[in-house]
């Protein structure tokens, strides 16, 4: 045994807990939104995810409680639980103890992440871990630090480690005036492919959550109009032709 | 005797009725010439008495045969006449005095006085007024549909399926040869004299529109005048002799329905399966012929605009010829997606051995936004029915929905609901010391209610508004029990007799003793917004101990007017719909008190079954109207629960954990409950495996029954807005569909307010 503490006395810092998630993996899911995240995506569709210090305080056992009561419905869909953000590896410790008893449970596991945390994080996870929805915003790591303030050297560092476990789906939020041309996109696939992924999942940029800004006393800062599933075709057939398996959506 | 106003609408009629074809002076005449045999056979017994009073409308009644009609058979009702149910016409002999006036205004003055006699004689003969006078209590039990009251009664025989398998196999001949016999045995019956009376109007009615197909054969297109050829050949085919061919079967069951005055259909896949498919396998019907015969049946349904009725059940197990069913299942699909009508109302079961293509048309008939079909599941509906009503498995399997969902067993029982119950108006008149705070009236019954100040515990006050419900329960089934007793006295409803088990081999009426399993079914309403107050009591007084008693009552009587703190807490608390274990209990702990005392006091009082329907039409919102506001936070006149769902924007969980909160109650201990979702077509179509996923692990997980609309946001609100752009917009209202459009608006208030689940949901 490690360091992880027991189930009951891991706290976690939660955002919210949504089920009937369709859009985080596959069949009908739970996604946990953890609390905290290291970059500041000016589009970001949950602010409220990104300062650490807020949310709540749940233990895992809370959480399982929660994950639980739709059980059946991942048995008969191929579903299960993600958990999500904010970034989710931001707490690594809690990560592991919520991944290890949803295995114990049974459950399909995904954990979406930004990939921006230390290598040896995702590596803990990776046992407990069936999927990774795995971002890739960009292929310039100056771009990709000046808009979205974080690494991309660290990022593809993580991923690159990652990936050989097979387990890895690249997703890709198509976000207008930001990585929405075929140069940038070519790019982001050449760089999933060089490191054997075989999915990718397109995300149309939407604006649903400016309403939550307005809430939190902060800006929209994307001023661009939300685009639909059609926008992003032109990529999709991008990706089909370099080789990867695409889906338009989570 | 409890006042009453004898032209209070007596039913949801939201479908506007087709104009009868007869001239004003003509249908005077029927209404006198039927006035003048009820009075001259005052004296004989009810069923000669009807026999007779029958043969005045038919085949008067009938309508002509249109240029869509492929099988014949089309009614007229007028404001005095017979029938079963409040949809059409009215309940045995009836007046329905509204419509009389209503009909009064349209004469010429001086045939005004015509009318006044025909309303002075109906005063004292028209059965539900019968009934209303010996029944009716002032303040505690008002008639059908008068809102004021915590309670309401009708008398009606709703929901009659027939035996129609019998009628097919035998034929208007053999039954003939049926009755005729047990008449040698017993010659005397005049049950089973009045009966032949029946089969002889029958035949009559065959012939006029046999003769109207001709008559009409003669200037019609030469394709027109076929079909016309071929219907006359039909009728006079069904005459007399068992059907053997599906425009035959389809024919004799149509025009037996028509004049038995039933408005529900059953198991059509099974009755008429055979038929369809050796029609098709020896090449009498082409597919598209048998589409369009039942597409011809589709609309014959629908202009019977009886609101809340007309099912079509197909599919489920007990079926006893599942393949050749199926065929008209497949084809039944498709006129439902195509037609999009508010009726009929069409109606699949299903087990876990349905097979994908049944599901997969279900589900895309349903996305194309039909409403239909609604979807019951054999798997918890069987065993839930035997329990509930008391009979082995085997007969079990022949349950069928009726109106908003009532079970009956088709050709084998009753099931009528005669009693509605409103349990959150009766926790507001519980509350406030038996005085109902929205009229100021007591409405106690008489049952000692302490003050608010002196209940210690939670159970204490739980108790006392047992104690008020028993109270009513009490009434409910000795009410219901009423119903039968009256109706009895004054009708036989001989048509529906013929083909009751078993009223022909007992010589006896459906209602005196006929029927083999005598039921019957009252409605609930309120469930859950009085479970969600009863939890918030829980929580606010005696677990938190925020409030006291009096205080939130305060509250609520103040509408929580300057008591805006309260009603938020109030709405904080757990709800229903949530998949909590809190709320949920709650309203299964309700659920189980009401439903189970129902059923005891059915059998005690001498019933098969007396069973609670968790059914809605859209009594929720009209009696919401009259109720005062309640500790879940709702407000004075809102609009109340839809039957078994939560509030309208209660449920904040997905529909996941709304679906969870549905299957946690009993189904052994209603006959039927009525569960709605709503979606947009982006969810509902874009994400078809997922659905699918999620209607079958709710019925695994014990949901019985779950009804589908398939609307995309924004529609709704808009279609208020501009009526005119939306002539055939569907909506589930709860238990029947309607045009969105033609609803009041309280009532489209009240379907806005459902969460409708979209895939933008999980796009957080």
């Amino acid at each position: 045994m490690n360091n992880i503490p027991s189930p009951d006395s891991t706290s976690v810092r939660v955002s919210s807990i949504q089920r009937f998630s369709i859009h985080d993996g596959p069949g009908i899911r739970t996604t946990v939104f953890l609390q905290g995240c290291p970059l500041r995506c000016p589009w970001c569709a949950n602010p409220e995810t990104q300062d650490p210090l807020s949310g709540k305080m749940m233990s895992v056992s809370q959480i399982l409680s929660v994950v639980e009561r739709d059980a059946d419905y991942y048995r008969h869909s191929g579903g299960g639980v993600t958990f999500s953000g904010g970034e989710p590896l931001m707490q690594p410790d809690a990560l592991e103890a919520l991944l290890k008893a949803s295995k114990a449970s049974g459950f399909h596991t995904a954990v979406e992440t930004s990939g921006e945390t230390a290598g040896e994080n995702l590596l803990r996870a990776e046992p407990f871990t069936d999927i990774f929805l795995f971002d890739i915003k960009h292929c310039d790591a100056k771009i990709f630090r000046k808009v979205c303030s974080g690494s991309l050297d660290t990022i593809l560092r993580n991923l690159e480690a990652l990936s050989k476990s097979g387990k890895v789906i690249a997703r890709i939020p198509c976000i207008p005036a930001f990585n929405m041309d075929a140069d940038t996109v070519r790019g982001i696939f050449a760089l999933a492919l060089s490191l054997g992924i075989k999915e990718a999942h397109l995300l149309p940029y939407h604006t649903l959550a400016k309403d939550k800004y307005a809430r939190l006393g902060r800006t929209w800062g994307w001023e661009q109009s939300g685009i639909s599933k059609e926008d992003v075709e032109p990529f999709a057939c991008l990706g089909r032709e370099a080789g990867l398996r695409i889906r338009i959506g989570g | 005797m409890a006042r009453f106003n004898i032209e209070t609408a007596q039913n949801v009629e939201i479908s506007k009725k087709i104009p009868c074809e007869k001239s004003l002076p003509e249908q005077l005449e029927i209404m006198e010439r039927y006035t003048r045999v009820h009075r001259e056979h005052l004296g004989s017994s009810k069923e000669i008495r009807e026999a007779a009073c029958l043969e005045v409308l038919y085949p008067t009644l009938l309508r002509h045969i249109q240029d869509q009609d492929l099988t014949a058979g089309r009614l007229d009702f007028l404001p005095i006449g017979f029938g079963c149910v409040t949809s059409l016409g009215g309940v045995g002999h009836y007046c329905v005095f509204r419509k009389l006036k209503a009909f009064r205004e349209t004469l010429p003055e001086a045939m005004r006085p015509r009318v006044d006699a025909l309303y002075d004689y109906w005063k004292d003969h028209d059965l539900k007024t019968l009934y209303n006078q010996e029944t009716l209590q002032d303040g505690i039990l008002g008639m059908f549909i008068d809102t004021e009251y915590p309670m309401i009664a009708t008398a009606r025989l709703s929901g009659m399926m027939l035996d129609y398998p019998t009628l097919l196999s035998l034929g208007i001949g053999g039954l003939r040869k049926r009755i005729g016999e047990r008449l040698s045995e017993d010659p005397e019956n005049e049950f089973l004299t009045a009966g032949l009376s029946c089969l002889d109007i029958f035949v009559k009615c065959a012939e006029t529109l046999l003769q109207d197909a001709l008559a009409q054969a003669r200037g019609a297109s030469p394709e027109r005048a076929d079909e016309l050829k071929r219907m006359a050949a039909v009728l006079e085919n069904i005459k007399e002799k068992a059907p053997e061919t599906f425009p035959e079967a389809l024919q004799l069951l149509w025009l037996y329905a028509l004049l038995a005055g039933v408005i529900n259909y059953g198991r059509l896949d099974d009755f008429l399966g055979p038929y369809l498919a050796a029609d098709l396998r020896e090449g009498r019907l082409t597919e598209d012929e048998a589409y369009r015969y039942i597409r011809s049946l589709w609309t014959l349904i629908e202009n019977r605009r009886t609101t809340v009725n007309g099912r079509i059940i197909v599919g489920g197990r007990g079926r006893k010829h599942p393949e050749d069913a199926d065929i008209f299942l497949h084809l039944a699909m498709k006129v439902a997606k195509d037609c999009r009508y508010v009726e009929p109302q069409f109606t699949l079961r299903l087990d876990k051995d349905t097979s994908e293509q049944v599901w997969d048309e279900a589900l895309e008939a349903l996305g194309a936004g039909a409403t239909y079909p609604t979807i019951y599941n054999d798997d918890v509906e069987i065993p839930a029915v035997a329990y509930g009503m008391r009979i082995d498995e085997k007969t079990a399997e022949q349950y069928v929905p009726f109106g908003c969902t009532e079970f009956v067993i088709q050709g084998q029982s009753t099931g009528t609901p005669n009693i509605c119950i409103n349990l959150l108006k009766i926790l507001t008149i519980y509350m406030n010391g038996g005085i109902d705070p929205e009229d100021g009236i007591r409405k106690d019954g008489g049952v000692p209610i302490r003050p608010l100040g002196e209940y210690r515990t939670f159970e204490e006050f739980y108790d006392g508004y047992k104690r008020l419900l028993d109270f009513y329960l009490d009434l409910s089934a000795e009410a219901q029990y009423h119903s039968y007793e009256v109706m009895n006295r004054h009708v036989a409803f001989l048509f529906t007799s013929l083909l009751m088990d078993d009223c022909i081999a007992r010589g006896k009426a459906v209602l005196d003793g006929g029927v083999r399993y005598l039921g019957g079914t009252n409605e609930t309403y309120g469930n859950i917004n009085a479970s969600d107050s009863l939890q918030a009591i829980k929580t606010l007084v005696f677990d938190q101990k925020k409030y006291t008693l009096k205080q939130l009552e305060e509250a609520v009587l103040a509408n929580f007017e300057g008591y805006g703190q309260v009603r938020e807490d109030c709405l904080a608390c757990d709800k229903y719909g949530n998949d909590l274990d809190t709320a949920d209990s709650m309203a299964n702990d309700l659920y189980e008190f009401v439903a189970k005392g129902v059923r005891e006091r059915g059998i005690a009082i001498g019933m098969q079954y007396f069973l609670i329907v968790i059914s809605n039409n859209q009594l929720n919102t009209e009696w919401g109207l009259k109720t005062a506001a309640s500790p879940d936070g709702r407000l004075r006149g809102m609009y109340m629960n839809p039957a078994n769902n939560p509030q309208g924007g209660a449920d904040k969980n997905g529909p996941t954990a709304m679906l969870n909160s549905l299957a946690k109650f009993d189904a052994r201990y209603h006959a039927g409950s009525v569960q709605n979702i709503k979606f947009t077509p982006a969810m509902f179509n874009g994400h078809r495996d997922v659905i699918k996923s999620l209607f079958r692990t709710y019925f695994d997980r014990g949901g019985c029954h779950i009804m589908v609309t398939v609307v995309d946001s924004g529609v709704l609100e808009d279609a208020m807005a501009h009526p005119e752009k939306y002539p055939n917009l569907i909506v589930r209202v709860a238990g029947f569909s309607a045009v969105f459009v033609d609803l009041s608006p309280d009532i489209q208030k009240e379907l806005l307010s459902r969460v409708l689940y979209d895939e933008q949901h999980s796009l957080a």
